[in-house]
């Protein structure tokens, strides 16, 4: 695709005068040679066949090391970049125990459909190509009723979903005994996507996984796969319940591939306020399209990618020469099914040239090698960025990943390290599997598909949890075992991947349709499509007649407006425990559980394009209320911090309290692998609670992930970055790059950039004894 | 985390403040403090009940059944009294491992031809394994089992429970699911196929004080937390009943297969389908007054009849008969060319199923269609 001119494309981006200002730094990462190792001696013939018919005849290291210590009967998880041949890494040992034992059987777990769809093919591709007696049979929520009974019966290899080991085959074990008394290998890829609320449901999942082969004598050993995230071993061991050893030298190849940062320019210096990343993106990638260049743009919210796709449909659809050819589509979560697959088809035959996307292509879905990835604003975490830095060039020749910062604090702080993105810095995955509202629900979902035995070991405290099901009368003790006893099937009201499995349908109504857009949970629906918000789907605008919450649905109508909507959530909260203390006498740090409110009560109308606010309007919902885990950091006036803001007038003292909530909030997510959205966080003049200044910081979802804790371990470095980010800022006062903007009466003090860093140096000095030893 | 688990699971209950199941109050004048009358102890918590019902509705037990009648993968017969009717009462219909069967009855003629019905049931969850085994010793003892929907939810049930308390597969069941022939005769002219209405429209039968299948659960879970009630009786004479029922029923339907009754509002295609299996001649006779009496349904199993029974020459006359639906006008537009070598009328055929039809069928017809125009022009 790229143009067979003598100038290398990265070479001619790069030296494009109105781009080459703003090339923060420039990393060629060079093609890399193959650390290989032999094949196992022990090898099936048939398999050596099948490898040999695909020109295998040696096996990269880590492949190797994975057979070592499969076959020294560990539980390991693989870290591994993209296209560096991990399937091999699992599909070798298991088709070798399959081979050896005809009762044995392996489950293969993928976090999407689609992946599991790739993966079927190309196991079929490894077992048929040796015609080996390997059935791998796929079982979703797609899987015909028919075809179901065959895969239960003579699937040696099933392959599914978390979702559907939950809700569909734990429950009816009793269906699946073959298959249960078989399982020897429990084989989950993208580890790494099980992290948050999803790992933590997952981790209890592959409990009452574990719980049921063993009914049926089987104890099954884990191969896990990951992208790079800081702690592979610790993730897996919290997903499993028990010691998992890490593989992580990669012994295969690498293509050439330069990695861009690129920083777009400031428009106002004082405020601190650079051009839009999403507008700077899509310039970049209009400038990639239209010379010929395949590239994926990717962008952080759903709302992005369809403002972009339409942008950069738009801007194709006047060019009357050869560009005018050029069809870029949106991709991002809550397509149908059907939407997805026409896309992904489009990308893999060149009928579409360009697609913007959220992270849903970030797993690995094989859409053909791409010439070039435009990533507008940080993805989040270093896993997530080489995954879409992955997406451009898969395979072989020069390709180049184009990081665009925005303003954000995480993203200007990124393009100041980029050594951060070739290190061994990157973030901790947090689950908490032991979160009340999660674990409670998985200990009822245990109890349908076996009864508890009293002393019964599951998890933290299954007793705790069994005894409230008791007295509400959901399971019965009776001679010291817990029975299910409710006319329910538990596993249906509980979804893995929301908050709330309540989620709201939003439909078109336009001139009488009736048809689904899209779902959404609870919580996220009363801040999106509230009455009058403007929802864009597939590039086309709607407006919402009715939230019904009521009825679980969103009714509707396409409508042009040349504005979008965005609600003002105002928050409450009360603390409901004071569990540990941890910092020092001169900053206390509390974490214990928080009741928080958020209500919103009205919403901006902002102009597209200029962000420009050109009205305000009402929302009429009920506040979400919910427990969750959250720390306070505590200032009292006998510590240095305290003291400093003791002695600030009233306003100065809430500048810097506002200005270091901010700055918090916002590079909280360097050290933790999370979103922004996944921390809400809230400072105190005086705390009702404490008595004191304080400033909280909260996991999002109801009970916690983890994240509490993990930041709570990890104050010292997220307030470094903090520290290097607002001294490092070209602002005059405060602006979105570092500590954000406040409203005008914080802003008229003048005081919240020098108040929030001193604020910011002197919790550290009080930290840094106590905190750092502890980590 | 362990340590508060318990104080934060306490909050959060708290806030949920979801109300509590009520409890049923146990005072109530007609409720019965000791447990319904007639149950003995079988096992260590398995109780057991027998009621014999004589009754017209019954075959004699020697009679001859045919099980093609309520399975067409089923042949050969059985005497009447070697078949066990039976059915269980659960505390869910999800069928998961958490869904456990609690009552189960089982039906057979006695050799002076009254009915015995035979109830199980198990005083908690605990003695499930001796209810289980209970109900493999009456399987074992049977020729053919009859279910009311047993193929996908009392057999599978069973089968899952066997697993649960380590009994190990069920040996195979020679089964008839009685639902199966019921849909056949009903399906076109009642509400739904479930026994109680079948029982009513079919057989006069009259529940008096019957309890809904949606509540039994309910009265099981009261029944361990706060002992026996009226309510639980009732539950054991809905699962009696349905025995009877079931019995009655089946025997009906064999009865009306074999043309020895008429049963009402039964579709007559249904009806000849089952009679079919057992009696060619009756079957015919049976689509033939239907198709007199303006039924166009009957039409194809007619067909379909001539040609089993080696009659071809028969087939294309009843053409004219076939409904209007794609595939019939096809068919007689192949008719009126060939037959009546109308090829405007076939053209007007062919081309009403091409508008009608879908897929191969549509694609055919504007095949034929466009062959058809092109031959009349070619004509002129
Ligand atoms: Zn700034």
């Amino acid at each position: 695709m790229i143009e067979e001119d003598a100038i290398d494309p990265v070479d001619r981006f790069l030296s494009d005068p109105e781009l080459a200002p703003n090339i923060a730094f420039v990393r060629r990462v060079p093609a890399a040679p193959a650390s290989w190792a032999e094949l196992p001696e022990r090898l099936d013939d048939g398999l050596r066949a099948a490898l040999d018919s695909r020109g295998v005849e040696r096996l990269y290291s880590h492949q190797r090391a994975a057979w070592d210590a499969v076959g020294a009967g560990m539980d390991i998880v693989v870290v591994t970049p993209t296209a560096s041949g991990k399937t091999l890494c699992y599909n070798l040992p298991v088709a070798q125990a399959l081979i050896d034992d005809p009762e044995a059987r392996a489950l293969y777990l993928f976090p999407t459909k689609a992946l599991s769809q790739d993966q079927q093919a190309e196991l079929n591709a490894l077992v048929l190509g040796g015609d080996l007696p390997i059935k791998a049979a796929t079982y979703d929520g797609d899987t015909p009723q028919s075809t179901r009974k065959a895969a239960r019966d003579s699937g040696r290899i099933v392959i599914s979903n978390p979702d559907m080991l939950h809700s569909g085959i734990l429950p009816n074990h009793a269906k699946w005994i073959r298959f249960f008394a078989g399982l020897r290998y429990i084989v989950v890829d993208e580890m790494h996507a099980y992290r948050g609320v999803f790992g933590s449901h997952v981790a209890n999942v592959f409990r009452r996984l574990l719980r049921v082969a063993a009914y049926y004598g089987a104890s099954p050993r884990f191969i896990l796969c990951s992208a790079t995230i800081g702690n592979p071993a610790e993730l897996a061991t919290a997903l499993i319940g028990r010691p998992v050893v890490a593989i992580t030298d990669n012994g295969a190849p690498r293509a050439p591939k330069a990695v861009v940062f690129y920083n777009p320019p400031l428009v106002d210096p004082v405020q601190g306020i650079r051009r839009s990343s999403a507008d700077e993106s899509m310039s970049l990638a209009a400038k990639l399209l239209a010379s010929g260049t395949r590239t994926i743009l990717f962008a952080r919210s759903r709302l992005r990618v369809e403002i972009l796709a339409s942008y950069l449909n738009k801007r194709f659809e006047n060019v009357y020469n050869d560009n005018n050819r050029i069809r870029v589509e949106p991709y991002r979560s809550g397509l149908l099914p059907n939407e997805r697959r026409q896309i992904e088809r489009g990308l893999r035959d060149g009928s579409i040239h360009g697609v913007v996307s959220t992270n849903a292509l970030e797993l690995g879905i094989d859409i053909g090698g791409l010439d070039a990835a435009v990533i507008a604003g940080w993805p989040g975490n270093l896993a997530s960025f080489w995954q879409q830095a992955g997406r451009a060039g898969r395979r072989s020749g020069a390709s180049m990943a184009v990081y665009v910062a925005s303003s954000s604090p995480v993203d200007q702080y990124m393009i100041e390290h980029p050594e951060r993105c070739f290190g061994s810095a990157a973030e901790n995955a947090r689950i908490d599997p032991d979160n009340p509202y999660i674990y409670a629900d998985h200990v009822k979902c245990a109890a349908f598909e076996l009864p508890f035995a009293k002393e019964e070991r599951f998890g933290s405290d299954p007793g705790a949890v069994l005894s409230f099901l008791e007295e509400e009368g959901t399971v019965r003790l009776a001679a010291g075992r817990y029975y299910w006893s409710d006319s329910g099937y538990p596993a249906e009201k509980i979804s893995l991947r929301s908050a709330t499995a309540d989620n709201v349908v939003i439909i078109d109504t336009t001139a009488g349709r009736n048809e689904v857009l899209g779902e959404m949970d609870r919580p996220s629906a009363k801040e999106l499509v509230f009455d009058d918000a403007v929802y864009i789907h597939r590039g086309r605008q709607f407006i919402v007649l009715k939230l019904d919450i009521e009825n679980r649905q969103c009714l509707v109508e396409e409508r042009e407006t040349n504005y979008y909507t965005d609600a003002v959530v105002k928050t409450d909260i009360k603390v409901l425990s004071e569990d540990e203390r941890l910092g020092s006498a001169a900053l206390p740090i509390v974490l214990g559980d928080l009741l928080v409110r958020s209500s919103a009560e009205k919403f901006k109308k902002l102009r597209f394009h200029t962000n420009e606010n050109i009205g305000y309007g009402e929302i009429y919902l009920p506040p979400e209320e919910m427990q969750t885990r959250a720390i306070a950091l505590l200032f009292p006036e006998g510590g240095a911090a305290g003291s400093a803001l003791a002695a600030m007038g009233d306003g100065e003292r809430a500048a810097a309290l506002s200005a270091f909530c901010g700055i918090l909030r916002a590079l909280s997510p360097v050290e933790l692998l999370c979103d922004k959205g996944d921390i809400g966080a809230t400072w105190r003049l005086r705390d009702d609670h404490y008595a004191v200044p304080a400033v909280y910081v909260w996991d999002r979802y109801p009970g916690g992930t983890g994240l509490a804790e993990a930041l709570s371990s990890s104050l010292v470095p997220v307030l470094e970055a903090a520290s290097g980010r607002i001294a490092a800022c070209d602002c005059d006062d405060g602006c979105p790059s570092c500590v954000g903007l406040a409203d005008d009466a914080l802003q008229a003090t003048g005081r919240r950039k020098s108040g929030g860093l001193a604020l910011v140096r002197l919790a550290l000095e009080a930290l840094d004894g106590s905190s750092r030893s502890g980590r | 985390m362990a340590g508060n688990l318990r104080a934060r699971l306490a909050r959060i209950r708290e806030a949920a403040a979801e109300p509590q199941r009520p409890v049923p109050i146990h005072q109530a004048s007609d409720d019965i403090a000791t447990f319904p009358e007639g149950w003995e102890t079988i096992g260590h918590g398995l109780r057991f009940h027998e009621s014999v019902r004589r009754n017209d509705a019954m075959a004699p037990p020697h009679a001859a059944i045919d099980l093609a009648i309520f399975s067409a993968r089923l042949s050969g017969t059985i005497e009447a009294g070697n078949l066990l009717f039976f059915d269980l009462e659960t505390t869910g219909l999800s069928g998961g491992a958490g869904t456990v069967a609690f009552l189960a009855a089982f039906g057979s003629l006695r050799a002076d031809g009254s009915l015995s019905i035979r109830q199980y049931f198990m005083d908690d969850y605990p003695f499930e394994p001796a209810l289980i085994a209970a109900m493999g010793d009456e399987f074992a003892r049977a020729g053919a089992v009859v279910s009311y929907n047993g193929s996908s939810f009392d057999l599978p049930l069973y089968a899952v429970r066997r697993t649960m308390v380590g009994l190990g597969p069920a040996p195979d069941l020679l089964h008839a699911d009685a639902l199966h022939a019921a849909r056949r005769l009903w399906r076109r002219s009642m509400p739904d196929c479930s026994l109680a209405c079948l029982e009513a429209a079919a057989l006069g039968v009259r529940r008096v004080g019957d309890i809904p299948g949606s509540e039994v659960p309910t009265v099981w879970f009261d029944f361990l937390r706060v002992g026996p009630s009226d309510r639980l009786a009732r539950v054991f004479a809905h699962n009696e009943q349905d025995i009877a029922s079931l019995a009655a029923l089946a025997f009906a339907v064999h009865d009306a297969a074999h043309g020895r009754r008429e049963l009402p509002s039964v579709d007559a295609v249904g009806l000849a389908e089952l009679r079919s299996r057992v009696d060619e001649a009756l079957a015919e006779r049976t689509l033939t007054a239907a198709l007199e009496a303006g039924d166009a349904r009957a039409t194809r199993p007619l067909m379909r009849l001539y040609r089993r029974t080696g009659r071809c020459g028969e087939i294309a006359p009843l053409v004219p008969f076939l409904p209007d639906d794609p595939a019939g006008l096809f068919s007689k537009s192949v008719y009126a060319e060939r037959r009546l070598r109308d090829r405007r009328e076939a053209l007007r055929l062919a081309e009403l199923a091409e508008e009608l039809g879908r897929g191969a069928l549509r694609d055919r017809a504007a095949r034929r269609a466009a062959r058809l125009r092109a031959g009349q022009t070619a004509f002129r």
